[in-house]
């Protein structure tokens, strides 16, 4: 009887010693240095700005046409637009969109990547020669005509077919990438052990080589979510695709569109949207090179 | 016996952005002049550091604290450390020129080995007007690689990756003798190499340093070339200079345990089996050393004295030991 | 005694592709090669790169197929076992392979106790945690490294060469084989460092009865390693000499082991002013797709003439074989002592 609590106190002393261990690591690598810190910081900003923000400053759509494109104050931080509604409202409702896309295409992007990356390098032969090709196929053809021609066929009203078709182009990159780091470890002397040891494949592929491209991926996932943000309001500004209007690259598709260039009250109206952008952008660039020094050094061969 | 090169009391620092490491501390080392001089340490000693601050070619962030590199040379004797970087362009190579461990980087890849020894006389010599000095550099090329032992019309258009190691080594050697040095630094010139080549290599060494007259300076780990090749050791450990004295006296005495031990720990073809013993422990981390003697944690006649206070460096005629032992000995 | 491993007439050939303008090279890298493993003892293979000494290892280990040949295992060709089945599975488990670069051969992103976990816990699934962590102590403490908690939490580059070298032994060690092929183990090592780990291999010989195929160019530590055991000579893919270490060492035959004896630095003073001139013709090997027939060895033998262009056979003599068509030219080896006395008494 002894014996099992024993053992059962060792498996729940062990697991929360594991949590402890994650969570010091997370924190050393997202807050390790000056720039992590500040790019991370910047992230957690926008997801708690986007989670708690429609609450604390609800927005409707109420149309108010007395308080048209009036300039910033107190009550409307950054004016309001064509139709009297606040813009810092519309920003703060828009936030959680604009990550749902930019999270959703880097999830899309990275997991494509790593499958399709991964199983090429490993099997090789006929199958990496596919995919390689595909690669090749995707990274030649002009990304803004395929965008066109799709818009012209779908209709992008939803989140997800929003990541989806900005993920097209952002796969190949890191598939090739990932790829040749997978084809240069396979070589390595601790891939090769595994085989005398008489390893399984399961064993090798996910214990041995996909944590060293653990850091790869990490870094390139924020990059993919930073392009996707450029991409969609571009897509946006395009009139390719366009849904919530609470989304930051229709508050200023809709701005340029309805006169904020030339009226001088309703600057707020076009700039709010571009930064915000900008400052999201600005995070996520620090936080990529901040990542680079933390995780490198260590797998850096001395 | 004169001396080319005097190091007086130097000190080596790598200053990193959090904190710096000592890599040489206060290091004292003649090195004779015609003679050759092996400088032996493992892993931490600071050898590496220490020589390539003579050429003053320390690898970033490592730079001299403090303490003089005196080189004697034609003429009036100088401070390598205070010179500045015009003079320094000048003096390497031409008085001091360096051999460095596994040539395959040490070539440039797209220049064929003509190509590389042109360029350097060309730099060298940019007085000279171009025909002569195309002819002097084509002249004095072949010859160095005949003094190597190389086929001069087959060596000198190939490119580095076409040649094998033993090869490159020897074309690295004929390089550092291009302007007549009067020292050679050599970094583990043979560790690449398999012992056939290696015994070649120093045979061809040995001329230069007898036939030429030029000093060498011979970083190493392997005892036995030691032996061998080298007239005078220097032995270093935790960045600091253990032993220094003639091969004779350093092999035979055995005066410090840290040499003493490598001598014991190190398989030959004459060393007796059964008698061979292992240091303990391991080669200090520069970032934490011990305090008191660095080797104490690892020395078999370790006294309590060597663990609190830094032995002195104490010289037996010619001979220098930095051991408390020698201390005790001498006090009767 | 016991037959551990047989290499039977083992050939390993590579070919580079061939362009518009080069014909299809082929690298003979191993020919003909004959060579027992006996249960209990150790063997040292030596020879300069490119002898062929680590391919032997990687087929023994099963990481590299002969393209002729056969290795059997406890009398068993090992290629005719299917890829899987107890007995290939077996096999893999009793041959186990130390790498020469120990930072390479560790997963640098795993702790050293996840490293060596993990081939316990694939081979040996009815342990629970306990067992595992008890194993692993053993493992620590028969290497050395104790104690163990101070080592297992570790990164590989957190540790020197030398720790880390033994982790690469306690791992081989943590499946129970009864055979490690030791690939060139000190040579990245610090020299202070070195005994104690080939002390190590030879103790795990000698009260755990683990056979050691010991690869290296180093004569000296294979001296120390191979002690009342044997060493093997190879050249270009062929083995040269062969037998029991003291003999040979003390009393080369073969014209090549001369001149790689001759060429060994002697760490004392006294020795070094003894004029030894290296009985070999040239310093470049050549290249395993150009070989000239008959014995290997030919262009650089100071004794050879057109009787070494005829297929060579092995001698047997004085507790060796060796591969030369006429020893009787070649003259006796002279052992550095003797040469010693001769020259003190000149």
């Amino acid at each position: 009887m002894n014996d099992t609590s024993a053992v059962k106190y060792n498996f729940i002393a062990n697991l929360l010693e594991k949590i402890r261990k994650f969570f010091k690591n997370v924190v050393r690598v997202f807050f390790g240095n000056r720039r992590s810190a500040f790019g991370t910081s910047v992230i957690i900003f926008f997801i708690v700005l986007g989670v708690f923000g429609p609450f604390v400053f609800p927005y409707s759509t109420d149309i108010s046409m007395l308080d048209q494109l009036l300039p910033p104050s107190w009550s409307h931080p950054f004016g309001t637009d064509l139709w009297g509604r606040d813009v810092f409202r519309q920003i703060v409702a828009g936030t959680s969109d604009v990550l749902a896309i930019a999270f959703l295409a880097a999830i899309f992007s990275v997991v494509l990547a790593l499958i399709l990356g991964m199983f090429s390098g490993i099997v090789g032969g006929v199958f990496d020669k596919f995919i390689m090709f595909l690669t090749n196929v995707f990274l030649t053809i002009p990304s803004l005509p395929v965008f066109l021609i799709l818009a012209a066929l779908f209709t992008v009203d939803n989140a997800v077919s929003f990541a989806i078709i900005l993920s097209i182009f952002s796969w190949a990159g890191m598939c090739r990438s990932i790829r040749a780091q997978i084809i240069s470890l396979k070589e390595r002397d601790f891939i090769q052990i595994c085989k005398v040891m008489k390893m399984s494949k399961g064993h090798i592929i996910f214990k041995e080589l996909l944590p060293n491209v653990g850091s790869y991926i990490l870094i390139n996932f924020i990059i993919v979510m930073k392009n996707a943000i450029t991409g969609s309001v571009g897509l946006m500004l395009l009139g390719v695709a366009s849904f919530e209007p609470t989304n930051w690259g229709a508050i200023l598709t809709s701005a340029k569109n309805n006169g904020a260039l030339i009226n001088p009250n309703s600057y707020m109206w076009l700039f709010a949207p571009i930064l915000c952008i900008a400052i999201f952008q600005l995070g996520v660039i620090v936080l990529s090179k901040g990542l680079d020094d933390t995780l490198n050094p260590r797998l850096r061969v001395m | 016996m004169e001396n080319i090169i005097e190091l007086k009391k130097v000190t080596i620092d790598y200053n990193l952005k959090k904190y710096s490491l000592r890599a040489v501390s206060e290091v004292s080392l003649p090195i004779k002049k015609g003679k050759v001089t092996a400088l032996v340490g493992e892993s931490g000693s600071g050898k590496t550091t220490l020589a390539t601050s003579i050429l003053e070619v320390i690898s970033s962030p490592g730079v001299v604290d403090s303490g003089e590199i005196i080189y004697f040379g034609d003429k009036v004797p100088f401070d390598i450390t205070k010179l500045s970087e015009h003079e320094l362009n000048a003096f390497r190579w031409k008085d001091v020129s360096m051999v460095f461990q596994g040539a395959q980087s040490a070539l440039n890849p797209i220049m064929t080995v003509y190509e590389q020894f042109e360029e350097t006389y060309r730099v060298h010599h940019h007085r000279l007007p171009k025909a002569k000095l195309v002819k002097q550099a084509k002249k004095k090329t072949i010859e160095l690689l005949n003094f190597v032992n190389l086929d001069p019309d087959r060596i000198m258009p190939m490119y580095p990756h076409e040649l094998s190691g033993g090869m490159k080594q020897r074309v690295m050697i004929a390089f550092s003798l291009l302007l007549n040095p009067k020292l050679i630094i050599l970094d583990e010139p043979t560790t690449a190499l398999d012992v056939i080549v290696q015994g070649y290599i120093f045979k061809i060494l040995k001329r230069i340093n007898v036939e030429m007259g030029i000093s060498m300076l011979l970083l190493t780990h392997d005892i036995g070339v030691v032996a061998e090749f080298a007239d005078y050791v220097a032995v270093m450990y935790g960045g600091k200079l253990m032993e220094y004295g003639t091969t004779r006296q350093v092999f035979k005495e055995k005066l410090h345990p840290y040499a003493k031990g490598l001598i014991e720990s190190t398989p030959s073809l004459l060393s007796d089996i059964d008698q061979m013993k292992p240091i303990k422990g391991s080669p200090p981390d520069i970032r934490n050393l011990p305090h008191g003697c660095v080797f104490h944690p690892r020395c078999d006649f370790c006294m309590d004295i060597c663990k609190t206070i830094e032995p002195v460096d104490h010289m037996l005629g010619d001979h220098l030991v930095k051991c408390h032992l020698v201390e005790e000995v001498d006090a009767r | 005694m016991k037959k551990l491993i047989e290499l039977k007439n083992i050939n390993m050939v590579f070919s580079k592709r061939g362009t518009l303008l080069k014909s299809e090279k082929f690298f003979h890298v191993l020919k003909d090669i004959n060579l027992d493993i006996y249960e209990g003892e150790i063997v040292a293979l030596i020879g300069e790169s490119g002898c062929g000494k680590t391919t032997i290892g990687r087929i023994v280990t099963g990481l590299q197929k002969p393209t002729s040949g056969e290795l059997r295992y406890e009398g068993k060709n090992i290629y005719s076992f299917l890829k899987v089945g107890q007995e290939f599975d077996e096999y893999r488990r009793y041959v186990q392979f130390v790498q020469q670069d120990s930072y390479a051969a560790l997963n640098p992103v795993r702790t050293i106790r996840q490293s060596l976990e993990a081939p316990i816990r694939t081979h040996y699934k009815h342990l629970n945690s306990r067992q595992v962590d008890e194993k692993l102590n053993g493992l620590m403490a028969l290497v050395g490294l104790v104690p163990a908690d101070q080592f297992l939490d570790k990164y590989p580059h957190q540790l020197s060469g030398g720790q880390r070298q033994r982790i690469l032994m306690a791992r081989a060690l943590s499946l129970e084989p009864k055979l490690i092929v030791a690939d060139e183990p000190v040579s990245m090592i610090d020299v202070s460092l070195r005994l104690s780990i080939l002390k190590l291999m030879s103790d795990l010989n000698q009260k755990m009865g683990v056979v050691f195929i010991y690869i290296t160019h180093d004569l000296s530590t294979a001296r120390y390693i191979a002690n009342k055991n044997r060493i093997v000579v190879m050249y270009l893919g062929e083995i040269m000499e062969e037998g029991d270490a003291e003999t040979i060492i003390n009393d080369p035959l073969h014209p090549y082991t001369q001149a790689l004896i001759s060429a060994i630095p002697i760490p004392d003073p006294d020795y070094a002013k003894l004029d030894k001139e290296l009985p070999i013709k040239s310093m470049e090997m050549e290249s395993l797709d150009k070989r000239t027939p008959g014995c290997p060895f030919y262009p650089r033998c100071l004794y050879a003439d057109e009787v070494c262009l005829e297929p060579v056979d092995y001698v047997f003599r004085d507790k060796r074989r060796v591969k030369c068509c006429h020893l009787d030219k070649v003259p006796a080896f002279i052992p550095i002592r003797k040469l010693k006395e001769q020259n003190d008494n000149a």
